[in-house]
């Protein structure tokens, strides 16, 4: 794999398949709105070679206040429409200001989808600050630190969730900071995971 | 990076128990909808989002 990685930026070039687009459409309207976004779990393997289908990605907003969601609700319209409900305010109150996620799809389509929430834990605090830039055919989007990925799939612990987090840890291993590694897999009680699985 | 002194165990655990729950309702309104959808229509966005 051809790749640049330097310290929150990863460049590279494949060839682009139908997710991928997906979302980078997404992620445009995002970027020309500067709103900040971490896109985490089952894409970030997929981006980067895996071999496995997923009919949604997962990304965390920045919080933010209705005038402000209401702008985004209207661009992301000319091309998404959201599976929940198709009123705004009720996106805004009834789901993503009670934590609960909005998915967006390609209009007339239901997959595959965007699952968006605000970021809920501090954690989820740490992707979003610590977030990546990934300049791929020359389209941007941002990703969560690998490392938080890595651990976190670990966590989740689903045959699925295990298998990305080898596959990215095995992709990754020489760039990956080690000791934030494992005192996340410490706290996280999952240092025998971490025995069996990944190291 | 430096973990978060305010990061909780449980409150990740809580986040992984809702984060399976919303998958389970997701899966749920994604079966409804394919029961709903002519077999063309969503074998068609299906052949899309495996087509590489």
């Amino acid at each position: 794999m051809e790749i640049e990685y330097t310290h929150k930026n990863i460049i590279f070039e494949k060839e682009l398949n139908n997710l991928d687009n997906f979302v980078i459409d997404f992620c445009k309207i995002l970027d020309k709105l500067k709103i900040s976004y971490v896109i985490i779990s089952g894409y970030i393997p997929i981006l980067f070679g895996r071999n496995r289908i997923s009919e949604d990605v997962d990304m965390f907003l920045e919080k933010m206040d209705f005038v402000r969601f209401n702008d985004l609700w209207n661009n992301l319209s000319e091309k998404f429409e959201c599976l929940n409900t198709s009123e705004c305010k009720e996106a805004y109150r009834e789901y993503l200001s009670r934590g609960i996620a909005l998915r967006f799809s390609k209009k007339g389509e239901f997959i595959p989808n965007m699952e968006v929430k605000f970021s809920k834990v501090s954690l989820d605090d740490l992707s979003l600050k610590e977030r990546i830039k990934v300049s791929i055919n020359n389209h941007i989007m941002y990703i969560s630190p690998l490392e938080i990925q890595v651990v976190f799939k670990l966590f989740l612990g689903t045959e699925k969730d295990i298998e990305d987090s080898r596959y990215l840890f095995a992709l990754f291993k020489d760039k990956l900071d080690k000791r934030f590694m494992e005192d996340l897999f410490r706290k996280l009680k999952i240092d025998e995971k971490y025995k069996k699985y990944i190291q | 990076m430096k973990i978060p002194e305010e990061m909780n165990l449980e409150e990740l655990k809580k986040l992984k128990k809702e984060n399976s729950e919303e998958r389970m309702r997701f899966l749920e309104k994604y079966a409804e909808w394919v029961k709903k959808t002519p077999n063309k229509i969503w074998s068609k966005q299906q052949k899309k989002l495996e087509s590489k």
